[in-house]
């Protein structure tokens, strides 16, 4: 009994941390960007305050739009919840992670994009459209450039399970530090900023039409699914931090289910993201957009750094 | 003993991620940026090898290569484009993807000897040898794909700082008079470069090297 | 004693700081040169017999090998000396020039044979790489000599592509180096050529064929080998001539000589001479396809030469890459006569471009009678170029090619025959257009331009007919020492 209990707290636990913290994570992005700027900034809670104005206003639906636009929603943010299952927040481990496999997450998360791409196009509107497939392109290119650092890792980890991973990790702390992880954090970084959307590929905050990339597909949603594709892609950004964070440096995860610990692996946590969003912020902030047809070029140092990674893992 | 294979694989890591980042940029500035960054651990890695192989001449290594490529080097060509005025930007024979491709086979090349060669070796570290043949090739791969004269000489400044990591890791450390003769050279051959550079710009007005049509037979 | 032949034109490039007069300059610049020679030949007795003379601390040796290209550079850098004074003295009449620069042309002159004479005596392979890079620094001005946008786009790229260039060839020394390292010498006498030789049986193959392919290339470059000559019609048709002269006529040299250096301890190491061999034979052969080709359709006749240049490089290297011990005479014989007769051809280009102020070939039209005594000598220097008998080149070909047929390499040796021929025909047809045929208008007044520089040619071309004729029984027994090297 106890332990299908501690179980389920654990489970609770890890993915309520992450969901119910994301917002707050791009709201201190936003913050600290906006004080980097010399501007004030909106408070550290204003996400979640949108999110719940959200929540409460009337859906609206365009009439040439189809089922897909009422579901996509809820399968976007479906989807990139149940991912959040899978990663290591506080603890090492997971009841679920026997079948918490990388591509398993990484799969989940393109579901999600695929329908966000879909919901674009379903309102026929010009916009949608045009956010979509360059959401697409985007996503051709920085998907086979995530798939490749995150094989590097797992395959000095020898395994693509996250549990082995992170196990794997804490066992031989010496084989982080390896030149091929560097890379492969390096490209993850930059692979982060490009599927989410951030500045240099695409400007979070931006409504002119002719940049938008993000903001063109939601464009058409309203209420309760603009306050839950909202919240999935701050949870989105968060699971990226996550990877980034945990996989790259596993200190600070607990093994025990204790208050204590818990307490200390929070602090931890919060630690880690902080940092990751302070780096996001610094760079959004230092380097201006990019064009659209330069992105190929920016992704693809990612794509070569990643590439790096595996071929020194692979060799040494 | 164990730290400085770590260390320095580490620090020709980032000095192969500096060279990445500089061949995919197409500000000019930014390029010396990174050279600067490309000589800085480069300095840092002869000292970790001074400090940990206790080769006390390589401190002299270490200053010379942070007064003169980290800071000399970039400042002299800082005022270089200051006064020439070029655009600031780099033209490509080679777009940055297919750079980025090239030097990414380089790597793979380099890889690929160093293990051939991996069995009567012992290096301080053999990732860090590849890493240093790599960026000789990828060096060189610059000089002969851009087109603007003041990048083919980041190239080949690249191309020896490589060298000099190579020599470092491999050797320890070589004659302090060899050491001395090879920079001399390095230094001159920069200078002369300088002189017609600037010399180019007056009769041409540009440093497009590309746009030099040489004779035909 | 070695520390003086090379410290000799060091001084003479210091004189010409202090020295104003032109005169003076040259008059202190060609004895130092003078003395020069007569200390290379002296050299060359000590050696003769198998000697080898080697300095202390290993910075300087000279043994067979180094003697002979060093006397080939003292006595083609008198010569250019020589030239040079009377064809500056043309060119500031016509105020191609301006005084100030001839203080500059010597100056670097003078760098550039110190340089060269370092890199012919250094024991230590990285000062002779530290030299052959400062040669190259040297004469990247003396290219850029008259500030036009051709010499600046031909000194742009003489410098980086040879530096570049070098700088692969010192990857392959530093390689070299560690295979030492590896193999357990000690690091005092680990560079030192002399050591290495001895041990060199020791010495990883793996690592050493690595190194010894990006020394190859590296001065290779410099060389002027297919593929890597991009650099040299343009740099060696825009100098001045006596720089033409040196460039073609011994610069390569020097280069090849650093491939040597490193071919006889890749041999030892390798246990054969296959693997460099080939190396030499396929670049060997693609220069001199490549250069035949352009040769006969060349316009302009200094660009004729610098390829001409290339394709006697490679058919150097070809007589070395055979490896019978005839060929190998033959390359090392060519070594001279293709300075000789390249350094003479240069001169006579030289005095053409002063009287017709054109370097393409189809404005210099009837020779005869504008410069008769030029134009005979420029018959006979093409005569002795493309390989007539009784010309020593003539010899030196043939010995290469029995060489390669007698080694089995048909193929190579029919392919370059064809190649020479090639040559021989573009060669006939440009000389032909040249020397004969009514003057171009409007005509140039006629008569030589420099009666100094008409003796020099001649003197060479007796040497040239000497050394055809006979070979001095010193020179025979250094090439067999040379061979005992090699070999």
């Amino acid at each position: 009994m106890n332990e299908i209990l501690s179980s389920i707290l654990i489970i609770l636990l890890q993915a309520g941390i992450l969901i119910l913290g994301a917002p707050l994570a791009r709201g201190f992005i936003r913050t600290l960007k906006a004080r980097l700027q010399n501007r004030k900034g909106p408070p550290l809670f204003q996400s979640y305050f949108d999110l719940i104005k959200l929540f409460q206003k009337e859906s609206v639906a365009s009439h040439n739009s189809s089922f897909i636009f009422q579901i996509a929603p809820w399968i976007i943010f479906g989807a990139t919840a149940s991912s959040a299952l899978f990663l290591p927040v506080i603890f090492r481990f997971s009841p679920l992670w026997f079948s918490a496999d990388i591509i398993l997450i990484v799969y989940l998360l393109a579901l999600a994009t695929f329908f966000m791409a879909l919901s674009g196009l379903d309102a026929g509107s010009a916009f949608g459209g045009m956010g979509s497939s360059r959401e697409m392109m985007i996503y051709s290119l920085s998907e086979p450039a995530a798939i490749l650092s995150i094989f590097a890792v797992a395959y000095s980890a020898g395994s693509t399970n996250i549990a082995n991973i992170v196990e794997y990790f804490f066992a031989n702390p010496s084989a982080l530090f390896t030149v091929g992880n560097i890379f492969a954090f390096l490209a993850l970084f930059i692979i982060t900023l490009a599927e989410n959307k951030r500045v240099p590929v695409d400007n979070p905050a931006t409504h002119l039409e002719l940049t938008m990339v993000h903001e063109a597909m939601i464009l058409e949603y309203s209420g309760r699914q603009l306050a839950l594709i909202e919240w999935a892609s701050a949870l989105k950004l968060t699971i990226f931090f996550v990877l980034l964070a945990n996989i790259f440096f596993p200190a600070g995860l607990i093994g025990a289910l204790s208050l204590g610990g818990i307490l200390f692996a929070l602090v931890v946590f919060a630690l880690k993201i902080g940092i990751l969003a302070a780096m996001v912020a610094l760079v959004e902030g230092s380097i201006a957009k990019l064009r659209l047809f330069r992105l190929p070029d920016f992704i693809m140092i990612a794509f070569a750094l990643a590439f790096i990674a595996l071929i020194s893992g692979f060799f040494m | 003993m164990t730290i400085l294979p770590i260390l320095i694989n580490v620090l020709s890591g980032l000095m192969l991620v500096s060279v990445i980042l500089l061949i995919s940029r197409r500000g000019l500035y930014t390029c010396i940026n990174f050279f600067a960054l490309h000589s800085a651990l480069l300095a840092l890695v002869i000292l970790a090898v001074a400090v940990g192989m206790s080769e006390p001449h390589l401190y002299i290594g270490f200053i010379s290569t942070l007064v003169l490529k980290v800071i000399i080097v970039p400042a002299a060509l800082y005022w270089m484009i200051k006064e020439i005025k070029i655009k600031r930007e780099v033209d490509f024979y080679i777009n940055t993807t297919m750079s980025l491709l090239a030097a990414v086979l380089m790597v793979v090349f380099s890889f690929y000897l160093v293990q051939n060669i991996s069995d009567h070796v012992s290096a301080i570290s053999e990732t860090a040898l590849a890493f240093a043949f790599a960026m000789i090739l990828i060096g060189f791969f610059m000089v002969i794909s851009r087109t603007q004269a003041v990048t083919q000489m980041l190239g080949f400044l690249i191309m020896e700082n490589s060298l000099f990591l190579l020599i470092t890791m491999t050797t320890f450390g070589i004659p302090l008079f060899i050491e001395a003769g090879i920079s001399f050279d390095v230094v001159v051959a920069l200078l002369i470069m300088g002189i017609f550079l600037f010399r180019i710009n007056q009769t041409f007005a540009h440093i497009n090297v590309s746009e030099l049509r040489g004779d035909r037979e | 004693m070695l520390s003086i032949i090379i410290l000799i034109p060091l001084f003479s490039a210091a004189a010409t700081l202090f020295l104003k007069q032109k005169r003076n300059i040259e008059i202190f610049g060609i004895a130092a040169q003078a003395v020069i020679v007569v200390l290379s030949f002296f050299i060359i007795s000590q050696i003769a017999g198998g000697g080898m003379i080697l300095s202390r601390d290993q910075w300087l040796m000279a043994d067979a090998l180094s003697a002979y290209i060093a006397a080939i550079v003292s006595v083609i850098g008198l010569t250019a000396l020589i030239y040079s004074s009377g064809y500056l003295n043309e060119e500031l009449k016509i105020n191609a020039i301006f005084p100030k620069q001839v203080k500059r042309y010597y100056a670097f002159v003078h760098l550039f044979i110190f340089a060269m004479l370092l890199a012919l005596f250094s024991d230590n392979l990285a000062l002779m790489w530290i030299a052959i890079e400062g040669t190259t620094l040297a004469t990247a001005f003396l290219i850029n000599f008259y500030n036009n946008q051709k010499t600046l786009e031909a000194a742009w790229k003489y410098l980086i592509i040879c530096t570049i260039g070098i700088s692969i060839a010192l990857l392959g020394t530093v390689l070299t180096y560690y295979a030492a390292l590896q193999s357990g010498a000690s690091a005092s006498d680990v560079l030192a050529w002399s050591s290495l030789v001895a041990f060199a049986s020791q010495l990883n193959p793996d690592l050493l064929k690595i190194a010894f392919i990006f020394v190859f290339v590296g001065y290779g470059t410099k060389v002027g080998l297919a593929p890597f000559h991009t650099w040299l019609p343009d740099a060696h048709s825009r100098a001045p001539s006596p720089i033409s002269a040196l460039l073609s006529g011994v610069l390569l040299n020097v280069a090849l000589y650093g491939i040597l250096r490193f071919k006889v301890i890749t041999d030892a190491a390798l246990g054969g001479h296959e693997f460099s061999n080939t190396l030499f034979m396929i670049f060997g052969v693609v220069s001199v396809v490549m250069a035949s080709l352009i040769i006969l359709v060349a316009k302009k006749y200094k660009r004729l030469l610098a390829y001409s240049s290339i394709e006697h490089m490679g058919l150097i290297a070809l007589g070395i890459g055979f490896g019978t011990p005839l060929s190998m005479l033959g390359s090392l014989w060519h070594f001279m006569n293709h300075a000789l007769a390249k350094s003479t051809l240069f001169f006579i280009s030289g005095n053409i471009l002063l009287k017709y102020h054109t370097g393409s070939i189809g404005k210099v039209r009837g020779m005869i009678k504008v410069i008769p005594a030029s134009a005979v000598l420029f018959l006979i220097g093409i005569a002795v170029i493309v390989g007539l008998p009784p010309f020593a080149p003539f010899f030196s070909k043939f010995f290469i090619l029995s060489g390669g047929f007698s080694s089995g390499n048909i193929f190579a040796s029919v392919v370059v025959l064809l190649a020479l021929t090639v040559a021989f025909a573009g060669f006939f047809i440009h000389a032909n257009r040249m020397v004969f045929g009514e003057p171009s208008s409007p005509e140039p007044e006629k008569g030589e331009a420099s009666k100094i520089a008409l003796g020099l040619i001649a003197f060479n071309i007796l040497l040239i007919l000497a050394m055809g004729v006979f070979l001095p029984a010193i020179l025979s027994d250094l090439m067999k020492q040379i061979m005992n090297i090699m070999l």
